[in-house]
């Protein structure tokens, strides 16, 4: 059974890896015995492609088992969805408030994001919406969005003004 | 100008042609120094929580 950590965002989320891969993990919760953690890693690593310094921004939720020392990080939100019952409400508006934070400290050019899943289900495209919605508040229009070549949605964002 | 240049390809770029970065297992088990970064970074922002239930 999993308790939670905390019971709203928190207001200094810190910024790791900066000039490197920038991240912030944000603690939601851990067993009754203390042994085992479960955060959510939001992610805003570079990636260059054909040419163009872009990052990719992503999140997964962390297990941790501290005694097996075995990290693992899962993208599949069904695979999560245990450790998740008590915090699932606050697993998305942390994600937006790390994506605002992580996007205005590295101000990227041009940001890539994509859905885990091939043909995502529709109920599943608000919470892509809400994060598409915190990155264009921190200063980017959308430039791209369409369905890749593995049916996978994806979404190009650029700072707004450089263009 | 280069942000404009870098811009400038990004927008002209067919990104659906480009998915490698992109996780293919819904679970990941990192090994080597990505395996000691999660966890270095686990153990901090746990660490700030203890010490907030504490203070």
């Amino acid at each position: 059974v999993f308790s939670p950590l905390i019971d709203e965002i928190p207001n200094d989320l810190e910024i790791d890896g900066i000039g490197g891969r920038p991240t912030v993990t944000i603690p939601l919760a851990a067993s009754d015995d203390g042994s085992q953690w479960v955060a959510v890693e939001v992610r805003l690593w570079p990636w260059r492609v054909n040419g163009v310094e872009c990052h990719t921004f992503k999140f997964a939720i962390v297990h941790f088992d501290d005694a097996a020392s075995e990290p693992a990080v899962i993208f599949d939100r069904n695979m999560a969805a245990g450790y998740l019952e008590a915090v699932r409400h606050l697993v998305m508006p942390s994600v937006c408030a790390a994506a605002r934070a992580l996007v205005e400290a590295v101000q990227p050019d041009v940001i890539y994001r994509a859905t885990y899943f091939c043909k995502p289900p529709d109920k599943s495209m608000p919470k892509h919406n809400m994060v598409t919605e915190a990155i264009r508040s921190a200063g980017y229009k959308l430039s791209q969005s369409e369905t890749d070549g593995h049916g996978r949605v994806f979404w190009v964002m650029i700072r707004h003004g450089d263009e | 100008m280069m942000a404009e240049n870098n811009i400038s390809k990004a927008k002209a770029l067919n990104w659906s042609e480009h998915t490698s970065a992109l996780p293919k297992e819904g679970v990941v088990y990192p090994k080597g120094q990505d395996k000691a970064d999660l966890i270095a970074r686990l153990r901090k922002a746990f660490g700030k929580v203890k010490l907030r239930q504490t203070a």
